[in-house]
């Protein structure tokens, strides 16, 4: 497996406040990585120091199996929080002066302009733009160098639906490629549905790290079910059940030892002369597995 | 290199400031230093004439004086590009596009030296046009001009690139330190005042010192000349020494902007 990137006791500290703890990471190349974690967690520190903006305390980090340098940033796309433009400069010229900082050809950027519709409003000033307008140029200029690794800080935030399907779009074309996605984020959501890998911090630790395919396996399983009698007494005498609860809704909640399923349920519900009137396997999300992992950290 | 001066000159291409501070500077460095004989004759006409001596006959323009003259008015301008430098530094903390092209590849040192290279152009074009303007008024207003007397003295023309490149180095360390334009503008104006003042509580025999600061040096390169019409002494070229300090100053004051972002987080 090659990877992309790798760090070793990556730690910032602000006085006393430990932003970044020992943080030991290793990101797979083409995998789509989502860095997850509360606000404050450490995640934009963490981007901060592994793009040189912000002077790591303590530890180091490779890019592309390379020492941390201006080279390697050449090679990644980033988008950091706010679009960062020249007010007074058209989107041309300004992606002019990305190009002059990454070394590509300005023939590049008409291509990524094109490629975020913003080919007709090119010559306007950037401070004539509406905010969508300024996010895709941000993503213009993220792709302007033909990334290998593309950063994205949270890169829904203050999106309209549309503006945020759009980028869920992006992100998904550009993983497509085979490339590298690192996605900071607090939208599990979100991640759930673009992330082959994710990460969780939390205080500036790092307390999980795995694949999102992987979320569940191996734990308990939740089921709902509903029959024409009540069923809380009967199921806490059966031995794959953990606990049963009656929800508001009428319907009840089970919960199963690993490995048995909502099938294995029914059966043995059937066996007991019991039919349901609905069965609902709950698949465990990404958001409940991280409130886990964040409370038991 | 090329492409760290392409980058400075691709973010002044339409930007107004830049341009209307560069007309008025224009307008100043040929109209004033270009008005010597104007201002003599509106001198004799209230009466300035000292004695029986006729001020018109001055010979501002003629060659050699013409030098040290010229580049001691054109001088006085440099306030207006070293503004520039500091709203030229200040934007990009205000934009954070020094963070964004930290990001995107650029090295910190990249940074100043783009700036570095930009100060540069600006002092070369400054003294190209000072070194235009001595040619043609010297040779409209010397009556009788040779090769030999055109060149003599002309080591102020390049003392003036030195002089003008090192303030718009100091402009750009103090926009590094300060960070916001309006502060750091205020700052070069009193600048040369500040100087002057870390004169007052040294002791006298140390006070020679404060005459080694980089403005206190720079202005030294080249002094007021227009005493010598007085029948006073004046500086007669530009002494080693001189070029050695300000030389000096170069590293220094790159160093010391370059000092203010090393190893520091840009937010």
């Amino acid at each position: 497996m090659e990877t992309v990137l790798s760090t070793q006791g990556l730690s910032k500290q602000y006085g006393s406040l430990k932003a970044v703890d020992k943080l030991d990471l290793v990101i797979p190349k083409g995998s789509v990585f989502g860095l997850l974690g509360p606000n404050g967690s450490g995640k934009t520190t963490t981007l901060g120091m592994l793009l040189d903006v912000i002077q790591p305390t303590a530890g180091s980090y490779q890019w592309f199996g390379l020492p941390a340098g201006k080279e390697q940033r050449k090679r990644i796309g980033a988008i950091l929080e706010t679009p960062v433009f020249y007010p007074y400069l058209t989107a041309r010229q300004n992606l002019k002066i990305v190009a002059l900082i990454k070394e590509v050809p300005q023939t590049a950027i008409h291509k990524v302009l094109d490629q975020v519709g913003l080919a007709e409003r090119q010559h306007d000033a950037f401070k004539t733009y509406s905010l969508g307008m300024k996010q895709r140029l941000s993503i213009a200029s993220a792709l302007l160098c033909n990334p290998e690794v593309m950063i994205l800080d949270e890169p829904t935030n203050g999106l309209d639906p549309q503006g945020i399907a759009e980028i869920r779009n992006l992100i998904m074309g550009i993983a497509q490629q085979g490339k590298t996605i690192i996605l900071a984020s607090h939208l599990l959501d979100e991640v759930q549905k673009v992330c082959s890998d994710f990460a969780v911090l939390k205080k500036g630790k790092l307390i999980y790290t795995g694949k999102v395919s992987e979320v569940g396996h191996q734990q308990e399983t939740t089921v709902l079910v509903q029959a024409s009698q009540p069923l809380t007494e009967l199921l806490n005498t059966c031995p794959m059940v953990v606990h049963s609860q009656v929800q508001p809704h009428g319907k009840t909640e089970v919960v199963l030892h690993p490995p048995y399923t909502a099938s294995d349920l029914n059966k043995w519900l059937f066996e007991q002369n019991i039919i349901a009137s609905h069965l609902e396997a709950k698949t465990k999300t990404l958001e409940k597995q991280f409130l886990e992992l964040l409370e038991n950290a | 290199m090329l492409r760290l001066l392409q980058l400075e000159l691709a973010k002044i291409k339409t930007y107004k400031t830049f341009w209307i501070l560069t007309g008025i500077y224009l307008l100043f460095l040929v109209g004033i230093t270009s008005s010597g004989m104007e201002a003599l004759r509106w001198l004799a006409v209230n009466g300035a004439n000292l004695g029986e001596y006729d001020v018109q006959k001055i010979p501002l323009y003629h060659f050699p004086d013409i030098w040290q003259n010229l580049t001691w008015v054109a001088q006085k301008f440099k306030l207006l590009p070293g503004i520039y430098i500091i709203i030229s530094v200040t934007n990009e903390f205000t934009y954070k596009t020094i963070r964004q092209h930290v990001i995107d590849g650029l090295s910190r040192a990249d940074f100043i030296g783009a700036k570095v290279l930009f100060i540069f152009l600006i002092s070369l074009a400054s003294t190209l046009v000072v070194l235009a303007l001595g040619l043609i008024l010297g040779n409209l207003y010397t009556p009788s001009s040779s090769p030999e007397l055109m060149v003599t003295h002309i080591e102020f023309v390049p003392a003036y690139w030195l002089a003008t490149f090192n303030y718009l180095l100091l402009a750009l360390a103090l926009a590094f330190i300060i960070k916001r334009a309006g502060l750091a503008i205020v700052i070069l104006l009193i600048y040369p005042a500040l100087e002057w003042m870390i004169k007052i509580p040294l002791p006298y025999n140390l006070e020679y010192l404060a005459n080694y600061l980089p403005y206190a040096s720079l202005s030294d390169l080249i002094q007021f000349p227009f005493s010598k019409y007085a029948m006073m002494a004046i500086q007669e070229t530009v002494l080693p020494h001189q070029w050695g300090i300000n030389l000096a100053y170069i590293p220094v004051l790159i160093g010391l902007s370059y000092a203010t972002i090393a190893r520091k987080n840009l937010s």
